[in-house]
C-alpha cells in the first residue's frame, strides 16, 4: 500500500516547545514545601570509611535528613549488583556520595555537608588498567565472588578486579594465522570521558503519606528505575510511579538508574517532602557514568591479497569503580569483535575491569566506537602494509548475506558493501593523487552495531482514540532529543490513516503509559515502533469493524485517508474516526461498542544466550544495523592541529522513516565523532577529574562543522516497522577511525590513542622515517 | 552556587571609586562573564558587585583628532569589534576581539574586564601591548595614567590599586602603513582559551614590536626595537632572528591546555605565520594606495 506518512519528513513535534521554552525538565519543577540536596562526595579515589558524624549537620535548623551508607544499605544494578547508593564501609572513586542532606534550601544543605566529618583511612588506589591486572593487586570490590549477577551470561573472576570477562572462540585461530602471510599486531586506546548532556541530571522524589514514591526523573529509562528502585527499597513497582519530562539529551549516560536512588532514599526518609537534586557540571563530570576507557590489542592474520583470516583480540576495558550496567558493554564488544568482517577464526578475550576511577557505564554505541577505533584502523594499517586501497581491502572482506558474524551467526539482509560505496563515492575516495593537495588526506572506517539488549527486552504501546477524531499515543520510551516522538506519531498515523496534527504524544509515566524496557540500544523506532504499529493497526481493525456495520460494505473494502473512512473505489457513504471514536451510534440512536482503544506489543524473536566458553550463538541480538564514513582532513603540520573538512556517511537503515530527522540523527552523530576524535577525554590525577568543566573538557563547537554527505541504504529488516533498523548510536561510531584513516593518508602517521591532539600528530610527524 | 552579595550601582566614578574604596570586599562588575563564573565556583566572594556599565563614558568609544582612540573600559567586545574594524594599524586587537569566547560572550564581555581580570591568557592583552595602550585610572585620590606595559603583575594581580577602577583604554594613533595581527592557538577554534597568543605590530619605520600571551605569568611585551628592514623587504633569516629572540622571552608551563614544549613550539609557529600575514596585508595596502 502507498505510504503516506512514514518515509516522509516531518520537523520534530517537540521543537516549537524546546524552541519557545515551554518545554518542562525536571529542574523546572518547584513543588511546595521542596527540600534541596547536597551530596558529600568522596575526596579519594581509595579509602575505609572509618567513621562518618553528621550529627552536626543534622542539628542544623532547616535540615530535614542525612543519609549516609550507615542509613541505607540499598544495592543498585542492572545486570551485576555492585553498587551501593552512598558509600558502604569503603570509597572506590573521586565523587563517589558519601552522604547526602536534604535542608529547606540549597544554601543550607551546602553548609550542613561542611558540617558532616569523615574519617578516612587511605587504601592504596587502583589507577589504571596495569596495576588493576597486576598479580596481587589490591582489590576495589572485595566480595565480587558473593555479588548477585546474570548467570551464564556475565562472568566476574572471583578475588580480581574483573568483573566480566567474555569470550569468543570461533574457528582455530592457530589454525587461521598458519595459513596466513602476515600478521600484524597493534594496540589502540581509548580514554574514558563524559556524555555532557546539556541537561545535567535531575531527579525530584516524594513519598506521600501512604509510603508510595513519585519520582520525576530526566532519565532514559523510568520503568528501569522502577524496577531496579523496587528492588533496591523493597517495594512492591506498583508503589513506585516514574514520571519523566522532557529529556535534555542522554547518550547513554541517564540510563539505567543513577542520582534516583539518592533521592528517592532521602524523600522516603522525609516524608511527605518533596526532596530535588539536580547535579552541578562538575558532578555530572565526576559523578555521572561516563565512557569506559579500552585498551585493545588486535592480532590479526592476513593472506598477501589482503583477506583477513584470523584476529586475536584483548579488550580490556576500564569499567572504573562500578560496573553494573559496563559489564554489558564488555560482553557487546566481544560479540562485535569480528567488527562488519567475514573471519573464520577469531578468539576474543573482552575484560571488565575495576579500578578506582569514575564509574563507566553506557555511551552512545555502547563499546562500539571505542572497538571499531581499533578494528577500523588495524584494517586500514593492514591495508596500507599490503598497498592495498582501503575501499578494497574492506570490500573484500565485509561480511555479506550468508557470511559469519563472531558468534557464528549467519547473517541475512546485510547492505554493508553499499554503504561501503556509497561512503567512498559520496566523499572521492578514488580520486587521483594528482587532485591531492598536500597534508590533504582522506580515509574511511565502517561499522556495525546491534541492540545490546537482554532477550527479553519488551516494548509495548497503547493508543486512544479521542473524541475529535485524534490519538493519544501512549509509550514508555523518553525523548532524549532523538526525535523518536515524531516516529513514534507517523507511524500511528501511517497505520490509522489520520494526519500528523491528530497525533499527540506523551512523555512518560508508569502509572499511566504502558512498559518500555530503557531508551537505549537504538531500538526505540524498532521495537518501540513495532508496538506502536501493532496497536494502531489494533486500533484500526476494531473502527473498521464499526465502519463496515454503518457502511453496510466488509472491512478489507475499507479505507482511511484523513480520518475519513470510505470504500476503496470511492462509491458510497462516508463516515469517519471522529463519528466512531466513541463508539457505533445507530439510526434507531442506540450505540454499541464503546471507545476505541489500541494496545500492541513487541519482542524481538528468537534471541538466544552465548555458549560461555565459546560465545557461539544462531542469534544474540536482534538485528544488526551496518554503515560506513569517509572523512577527509588537512592537517597543519606545523601545529599538528587537525581540520576535519567534509565527512560521508552511509547507513543501512532498512527504511528511512523521516529524512530529515535521519539526517539530523547523523549530522549529531558526526560531530559527536569528530568531537570525540579530536577533544574529547577526562584528565584524571589520582583518580580525580581535573578538567570538570567545559574551560577544558572540550567537545567541538558549530565552527568545527564539515561538510556532511549523507546518505542512505535501505535493506528492509524482516521484522522492523517498514523494515526499519536502529541506527541512532551507529552514526557516531566510525567517525573517530575514518579521520584517523584519513590523517595517516593525509601525512602518514597513525595515531592509536584517542584523542587525536595536535601534540600527538607533531610527536608522531617528527618521529617519522624522513 | 553562588554567595549572596549586593549589586550597587552608582550615578559617578568617584562614588564608584569612593564606595570600593570603603568596601574592601567589593568588586567591579562589567560584563560579568568572568567575575559571576568565579563567584560560582566560590573562588571570589564579594560582598558587593559594583556595576560601571551605566557609569558616564563607561561604554563609549572615541576618536580624538589627534587619532588616539578612547575605550570606555566597559564596552563589550563586539562593539570595539565594529568600531575598529578597516581602521588600519588596529588589526590585532579587532582580531583579539573576535576570538574571545563566543559571539554571545562577546556581547557581554568588555575589554576593561578583559585585562582587570590578568588572566596570562586575556586575548586582547597581547594586542593592547603592542599597541602601546595606556590606562586611564580613577581612585578616591583622583585619576593617574599607566601603560599597559606596567599593569600586569602576576596570575590574577594588576596595579590597581585598593579603590581604583579602570574607566577607559587610550590606544595611541596609528599611521596608514601600521600593521598588526593577533594570532591565537586554541584547541576548538571558538569557546576555548588560548594556548598561546602572539600579537606583532609593524610600523613603517622599521619598528616591531611582539607581544605574548599564556606563555608566562603575565601577559608579555616580547619585543620592542627597530628591525633591520621595513616589513616587506623581510628575508627568512630576519624573521628567524626575531622568532629566536622571542622565544627565548617565553616561560610557559604545562597545563590543561597544553603543554610547556607544545607552546614553545607554537610561539615561533604563530609568530612566524604572523610576519606573513603583515607582510601581505602590507603588501595589500601598498597597492591599495
Ligand atoms: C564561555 C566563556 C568563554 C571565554 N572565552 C575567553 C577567551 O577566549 N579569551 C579571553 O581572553 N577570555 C575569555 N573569557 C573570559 C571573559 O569573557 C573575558 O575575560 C571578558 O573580557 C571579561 O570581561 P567582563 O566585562 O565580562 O568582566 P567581568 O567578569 O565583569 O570582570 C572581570 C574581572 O575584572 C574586574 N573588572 C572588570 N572591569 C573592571 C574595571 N573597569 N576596573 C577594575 N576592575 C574591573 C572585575 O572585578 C573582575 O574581577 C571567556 C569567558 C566565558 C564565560
Amino acid at each position: 500500500m502507498e505510504k503516506t506518512v512514514v518515509g516522509k519528513s516531518y520537523p520534530r513535534l517537540d521543537g516549537p516547545a524546546k524552541a519557545l521554552g515551554a518545554a518542562k525538565y525536571v529542574a523546572d519543577l518547584k513543588m511546595p514545601n521542596m527540600l534541596y540536596v547536597k551530596v558529600l562526595r568522596s575526596p579519594h579515589p581509595h579509602a575505609r570509611i572509618v567513621r562518618i558524624d553528621s550529627s552536626k549537620a543534622a542539628a542544623l535548623p532547616g535540615v530535614r535528613a542525612v543519609l549516609s551508607g550507615q542509613d541505607c544499605q540499598a544495592m543498585l544494578g542492572l545486570y551485576l549488583i555492585d553498587r551501593p547508593i552512598f558509600a558502604i564501609d569503603k570509597v572506590r572513586f573521586v565523587g563517589e556520595p558519601v552522604a547526602a542532606v536534604a535542608a529547606t534550601s540549597l544554601r543550607l544543605a551546602a553548609q550542613a555537608l561542611a558540617l558532616i566529618a569523615v574519617e578516612y583511612e587511605l587504601l592504596p588506589p587502583v589507577l589504571d588498567l596495569a596495576t588493576a591486572l597486576a598479580k596481587d593487586a589490591p582489590l576495589v570490590h572485595e566480595k565480587l565472588h558473593e555479588y548477585a549477577h546474570i548467570h551464564n551470561v556475565f562472568f566476574p573472576v572471583p578475588h580480581t578486579n574483573i568483573s566480566n570477562h567474555s569470550k569468543i572462540r570461533k574457528g582455530d585461530v592457530n589454525l587461521g594465522f598458519s595459513q596466513s602471510d602476515y600478521v600484524y599486531e597493534a594496540t589502540y586506546r581509548v580514554p574514558q570521558m563524559q556524555h555532557v548532556p546539556i541537561e545535567a541530571h535531575g531527579a525530584v522524589a516524594q513519598m506521600d503519606m501512604t509510603g508510595k514514591v513519585t519520582i520525576w526523573s530526566g532519565c532514559q529509562s523510568p520503568n528501569a528505575v522502577r524496577k531496579l528502585a523496587a528492588v533496591a527499597f523493597n517495594l512492591p513497582e506498583g508503589r513506585i510511579r516514574v514520571i519523566t519530562p522532557q529529556v535534555g539529551g542522554g547518550f547513554g549516560g541517564k540510563a539505567g538508574i543513577g542520582i534516583e536512588g539518592m533521592v528517592m532514599a532521602l524523600a522516603m526518609r522525609v516524608a511527605p517532602y518533596p526532596v530535588r537534586l539536580i547535579l552541578e557540571r562538575e558532578e555530572v563530570f565526576c559523578g555521572t557514568a561516563v565512557r569506559q576507557g579500552l585498551q585493545a590489542t588486535i592480532k590479526t592474520g592476513y593472506t598477501k591479497e589482503g583477506r583477513l583470516l584470523a584476529q586475536e583480540a584483548d579488550l580490556i576495558w576500564d569499567g572504573g569503580a562500578y560496573t553494573e550496567y559496563g559489564v554489558n558493554i564488555v560482553r557487546a564488544a566481544a560479540y562485535s569483535s569480528a567488527g562488519p568482517y567475514d573471519i573464520a577464526h577469531l578468539k576474543t578475550d573482552s575484560y571488565c575491569v575495576y579500578t578506582n576511577t569514575p564509574v563507566g557505564g553506557p555511551f552512545r554505541g555502547f563499546g562500539m566506537g571505542e572497538l571499531h577505533w581499533a578494528l577500523e584502523q588495524q584494517i586500514d594499517a593492514i591495508a596500507a602494509k599490503l598497498g592495498m586501497d582501503p575501499v578494497a581491502i574492506r570490500l573484500q572482506n565485509a561480511v555479506c548475506d550468508g557470511s559469519t558474524n563472531a558468534t557464528g551467526e549467519v547473517l541475512v539482509g546485510v547492505g554493508l558493501s553499499k554503504c561501503i560505496e556509497g561512503a567512498a563515492r559520496l566523499i572521492g575516495m578514488d580520486a587521483t593523487p594528482s587532485e591531492r593537495k598536500p597534508n590533504h588526506g582522506k580515509g574511511l572506517a565502517c561499522m556495525v552495531k546491534g541492540p545490546s539488549t537482554p532477550g527479553t527486552a519488551a516494548s509495548s504501546a497503547f493508543i486512544k482514540i479521542n473524541e475529535d477524531g485524534s490519538i493519544n499515543v501512549t509509550i514508555s520510551s523518553a525523548e532524549i532529543g532523538q526525535g523518536m516522538q515524531t516516529v513514534m506519531a507517523q507511524i500511528a498515523a501511517e497505520e490509522l490513516g489520520l494526519s500528523m496534527e491528530m497525533v499527540h504524544i506523551n512523555t512518560p509515566d508508569t502509572d499511566y503509559s504502558p512498559y518500555e524496557w530503557q531508551t537505549v540500544a537504538s531500538r526505540i523506532t524498532y521495537s518501540t515502533g513495532n508496538a506502536v504499529q501493532r496497536a494502531a493497526r489494533e486500533a484500526r481493525g476494531k473502527l473498521l469493524a464499526m465502519a463496515s456495520e454503518k457502511l453496510e460494505s466488509p472491512p478489507e473494502s475499507l479505507t482511511i485517508v484523513r480520518g475519513v473512512i470510505t470504500r476503496r473505489d470511492g462509491i458510497g457513504p462516508a463516515t469517519s474516526i471522529k463519528e466512531l471514536a466513541l463508539g457505533l451510534s445507530l439510526p434507531t440512536g442506540a450505540g454499541r461498542g464503546g471507545p476505541v482503544m489500541g494496545t500492541g506489543y513487541f519482542i524481538p524473536d528468537g534471541i538466544h544466550g552465548m555458549d560461555p566458553e565459546t560465545g557461539q550463538t544462531p542469534k544474540v541480538t536482534s538485528h544488526w544495523t551496518f554503515g560506513a564514513q569517509a572523512a577527509e582532513v588537512a592537517v597543519d603540520i606545523e601545529t599538528g592541529k587537525v581540520n576535519v573538512l567534509r565527512v560521508s556517511a552511509v547507513y543501512d537503515t532498512g527504511f528511512v522513516l523521516n529524512p530529515l530527522l535521519a539526517l539530523g540523527q547523523v549530522e549529531g552523530g558526526i560531530m559527536q565523532g569528530l568531537s570525540v576524535a579530536l577533544y574529547e577525554e577526562l584528565q584524571l590525577s589520582q583518580g580525580q577529574v581535573k578538567n570538570q568543566s567545559f574551560v577544558d573538557y572540550k567537545i567541538a563547537t558549530a565552527a568545527e562543522l564539515p561538510e556532511m554527505l549523507v546518505g542512505f541504504v535501505e535493506t528492509p529488516l524482516d521484522d522492523g516497522p517498514y523494515g526499519a533498523r536502529g541506527f541512532g548510536e551507529h552514526t557516531m561510531v566510525p567517525t573517530a577511525p575514518a579521520i584517523a584513516n584519513a590523517i595517516f593518508n593525509a601525512v602518514g602517521v597513525r595515531i592509536v590513542d584517542l584523542p587525536i591532539t595536535p601534540e600527538k600528530v607533531l610527536a608522531a610527524l617528527r618521529a617519522k622515517p624522513k | 552556587m553562588f554567595n549572596q552579595f549586593d549589586y550597587v550601582a552608582l550615578p559617578s566614578w568617584t562614588l564608584a571609586c569612593s564606595f570600593m574604596a570603603s568596601h574592601p570586599t567589593a568588586m567591579i562588575y562589567a560584563g560579568g562573564t568572568d567575575i559571576l563564573v568565579r563567584c560560582r565556583e566560590g573562588r571570589l566572594l564579594p560582598s558587593h558587585l559594583v556595576d560601571i556599565k551605566g557609569l558616564p563614558g563607561a561604554t563609549a568609544m572615541a576618536q580624538a583628532e589627534d587619532g588616539s582612540i578612547v575605550i570606555g573600559a566597559a564596552t563589550p567586545l563586539n562593539a570595539i569589534e565594529r568600531f575598529l574594524k578597516g581602521k588600519a594599524g588596529y588589526e590585532a586587537l579587532v582580531q583579539a576581539a573576535h576570538v574571545v569566547g563566543s559571539w554571545q560572550i562577546r556581547n557581554r564581555a568588555s575589554l576593561g574586564g578583559n585585562i582587570c581580570n590578568a588572566s596570562p591568557a586575556a586575548d586582547t592583552a597581547p594586542a593592547l601591548l603592542v599597541l602601546e595602550a595606556t590606562l586611564l585610572l580613577v581612585g578616591p585620590s583622583g585619576e593617574r595614567i599607566l601603560p599597559i606595559g606596567e599593569f600586569f603583575l602576576a596570575p590574577g594581580k594588576t596595579a590597581l590599586l585598593p579603590g581604583e577602577i579602570l574607566r577607559s583604554i587610550v590606544l595611541p594613533a596609528q599611521t596608514q602603513a601600521t600593521v598588526s595581527i593577533y594570532l591565537k592557538a586554541a584547541r576548538t577554534k571558538a569557546v576555548d582559551l588560548a594556548q598561546v597568543g602572539v600579537a606583532l605590530l609593524m610600523l613603517p619605520d622599521k619598528n616591531v614590536r611582539v607581544a605574548l600571551g599564556a606563555v608566562a605569568p603575565v601577559p608579555l611585551l616580547a619585543w620592542s626595537g627597530r628591525h633591520s628592514a621595513p616589513p616587506a623587504n623581510w628575508t627568512t633569516e630576519e624573521t628567524e632572528r626575531l622568532v629566536s629572540v622571542v622565544e627565548q622571552m617565553a616561560a610557559p608551563i604545562t597545563d590543561l591546555r597544553a603543554t610547556a614544549d607544545y607552546r614553545r613550539h607554537m610561539v615561533g609557529v604563530l609568530l612566524r605565520r604572523a610576519v606573513e600575514q603583515a607582510t601581505l596585508l602590507h603588501q595589500e595596502r601598498g597597492e591599495g594606495r
